[in-house]
């Protein structure tokens, strides 16, 4: 007997907390809802995937956070992934924030976040199998400035567990003049490779 | 014992569910945060049009300005036309009715300057007020904010017929002294000059314009007393009538956005936009912008592209012969730099590719780029007065035939909607978190909108059907024949939304 009003207390707590929404029907953010990975799609990308070729390196870490609380937006949480990366160019390292990877206050502070998960096929992952999720975020410059939208798909590659991204820049407009912000990282399509 | 506390629970159980289906409902409800209360805003056509002309006619009839009857028009000598075409009626928060007709051909018409008269009705009391706007919305950031500089009371009154200078606007509160005009006390910064006296009104009249909008009381020494951040209105003061009341008018505002409104308000009809008809024919002009050369360069490196490319559309000025000059642009690549397409005077929009791995249809992130655009090209020493001239075209895949991409354009129809709307949802934290930089929220909004509507264009149209904006597909029917700009328009077939081209649609 008393099991049974502990739980309905429990449920009934919980239905006055908030409303759990799989986060694949994520459009915009609703106060009191939490949108959660429900089927761990996020979980598939957590870890290190490394691109090389020629005189280029770039590599990302992914990590997942879960009930991140939504600023301005009362009583609402989601799941994450959030990433840094590093892109070594010619020589030059433009950028290495791996290290940081997970440390900001503001998780869609990072420098890679995602929160949207699709299913394919659809824009952005034309090719993948039907019912198949992958995910859609943002890569910026640290800082925050020349954001870009990746769109990342889980693979084998060479019996490898890997990602193949898009990254792609929309190109807005400024005012006459202003100056032109160097990627930190790089746009285009890449095969990542799992290392860690 | 045990039966209460379980009925008790059940009870706290229910209570819970109700609570928290009744959240639901209120969160789709509440959206916007508290309504206000506006004047209500009718563009009249057809009978109810014609009412209102006749009556205008009658009341003009009886003043001492001249009537030109024609067709479908009536010209006041000397004071340009009154064009019948648009009439907007506001009714304002008291049930006040005014009607705004737009004059054109207005001698004092220019790049700056355009004139609106006013059929003031209130209560039992009719008035007509010509009204003149100068150096409207100057302001980059636009802000919907016009001030109106002089008007003129259309009636048998000698006293209030002549037109009266406002001596600046946007100020302090200022003073007043009924018996002597004081150019200075309306507040600084206006746009044009001071008060300039003439021996017919100066002794009759007096203005000043208080930038706030309630009307609150006056202090002693007849100072506005205004809450911090309000917007103007006018206070016309009758010095060779005393014991009249001061008459209080608003600034020319746009009454969809400032809707304190106490005394009467009208609404401003801008000059006509240029016809988006005319503005892709110009972009067209191999002599102009050229946008075919930029529209064949694009279609052939879609099949291989997988970044963005663009290409501005620029005309400059030659102060000394009034001509422009249209010269070509380079192409800008969406990687190695954050490049963007540069808005300002000059430029007039431009034109985009979406390659075939990414959305067919534009994003949330090229209406913002239009608007910019369009605010940016915004200079009336250029002859840009509409806001409309810039636009924004899109190469991408056309699933119906892979070897003749689809080529679209946005347009702009209301500037004031299109800003107004995409500040809403930037501002929004339900779209993006606010610490974001703008152009993260750009990105992420438009990333979350696509999700929404996809390729589909006429999805993107009933997505976007509020922002002021229209979308033209260029009818090229093979790669080498002449194209031709239709009007996008969409209808519900098998209860999905569909473009359909009108045949009115077309751009001759």
């Amino acid at each position: 007997m008393k099991n049974i009003i502990l739980t309905l207390v429990i449920i009934s707590l919980s239905a006055l907390n908030a409303q759990t929404i799989n986060i694949k029907e994520k459009v915009k953010f609703i106060p009191g809802v939490y949108f959660k990975d429900i089927d761990q799609v996020f979980d598939q990308f957590i870890g290190t995937y490394r691109y090389q070729n020629g005189n280029q390196l770039f590599e990302i870490k992914f990590q997942k956070k879960v009930h991140v609380p939504i600023n301005g937006v009362f009583n609402c949480h989601i799941d994450m992934l959030v990433g840094g990366y590093k892109h070594v160019f010619d020589g030059l390292e433009l950028h290495n924030g791996l290290a940081q990877t997970g440390t900001f206050p503001n998780p869609f502070h990072e420098t890679i976040d995602s929160d949207m998960i699709q299913i394919g096929p659809a824009p952005g992952c034309n090719e993948c199998n039907v019912g198949e999720s992958f995910i859609i975020g943002i890569i910026t410059n640290p800082g925050g400035n020349a954001p870009s939208t990746f769109y990342a798909r889980k693979i084998i590659h060479n019996g490898l567990p890997a990602i193949r991204i898009l990254i792609n820049y929309s190109i807005g407009s400024a005012p006459e003049g202003a100056p032109v912000i160097s990627f930190r990282y790089p746009t285009g399509e890449f095969i990542m490779v799992k290392v860690d | 014992m045990k039966k209460k506390v379980l009925i008790l629970t059940l009870l706290l159980f229910a209570t819970g569910l109700f609570w928290h289906c009744s959240e639901e409902i209120h969160d789709n409800a509440v959206t916007f945060g508290v309504k206000h209360k506006k004047p209500q805003i009718k563009y009249l056509k057809g009978a109810e049009a014609k009412l209102v002309m006749n009556q205008l006619e009658k009341k003009v009839s009886k003043s001492k300005l001249r009537i030109l009857g024609k067709a479908g028009t009536y010209a006041r000598s000397n004071e340009g036309t009154i064009d019948y075409s648009e009439i907007m009626q506001v009714i304002d928060t008291l049930g006040n009715t005014n009607y705004t007709f737009r004059i054109t051909n207005h001698p004092e018409d220019s790049d700056q300057i355009f004139h609106n008269l006013v059929y003031s009705q209130i209560d039992e009391e009719i008035k007509l007020i010509l009204v003149k706007y100068e150096n409207f919305d100057q302001d980059y950031q636009f802000n919907a904010f016009t001030t109106f500089t002089t008007y003129s009371l259309i009636s048998d009154d000698p006293c209030p017929e002549n037109p009266i200078p406002i001596s600046g606007g946007g100020g302090g509160a200022g003073s007043f002294d009924p018996g002597i005009p004081n150019p200075g006390s309306g507040g600084g910064g206006g746009s044009v000059g001071g008060y300039t006296p003439t021996p017919d009104y100066s002794s009759c009249w007096y203005l000043m314009q208080i930038p706030c909008c309630h009307k609150k009381h006056f202090g002693e020494d007849s100072s506005c007393i205004c809450n911090e951040g309000e917007k103007g209105y006018t206070i016309l003061f009758n010095t060779c009538n005393t014991s009249l009341p001061p008459a209080i008018i608003h600034s020319g505002k746009n009454t969809n956005i400032d809707p304190c409104n106490p005394d009467g308000d009208f609404g401003v009809l801008y000059p006509p936009v240029k016809p988006p008809c005319e503005v892709l024919k110009e972009m067209m002009d191999p002599l102009k912008y050229n946008a075919q050369a930029y529209i064949n360069v694009l279609k052939s490196m879609l099949p291989n592209a997988n970044v963005e490319y663009a290409f501005s559309f620029k005309r400059i000025l030659d102060p000394s012969t009034g001509s422009y000059s249209y010269p070509p642009q380079q192409l800008i690549a969406g990687s190695f730099d954050a490049v963007k397409m540069p808005g300002g005077v000059n430029y007039y929009g431009g034109i985009h590719l979406h390659h075939g791995k990414l959305y067919n249809t534009f994003s949330f992130g090229d209406i913002v780029n239009l608007l910019d655009n369009t605010n940016a090209s915004y200079s009336p020493a250029n002859g840009i007065i509409n806001d409309n001239e810039a636009v924004l075209m899109l190469v991408s895949v056309n699933p119906q035939d892979v070897n003749n991409p689809s080529v679209k354009s946005l347009t702009v129809n209301d500037k004031f909607a299109l800003s107004s709307k995409v500040n809403e949802i930037l501002n929004d934290p339900n779209w993006a978190d606010q610490s974001l930089s703008r152009d993260q929220k750009i990105e992420v909004i438009s990333k979350q909108m696509y999700s929404n509507y996809g390729h589909n264009h006429a999805k993107f149209l009933e997505t976007f059907k509020d922002f002021g904006i229209s979308m033209y597909d260029y009818y090229q029917p093979n790669a080498t024949s002449p194209g031709t700009w239709r009007k996008a328009t969409t209808a519900q077939l098998n209860n999905q939304p569909s473009v359909l081209y009108l045949p009115d649609g077309y751009c001759n």
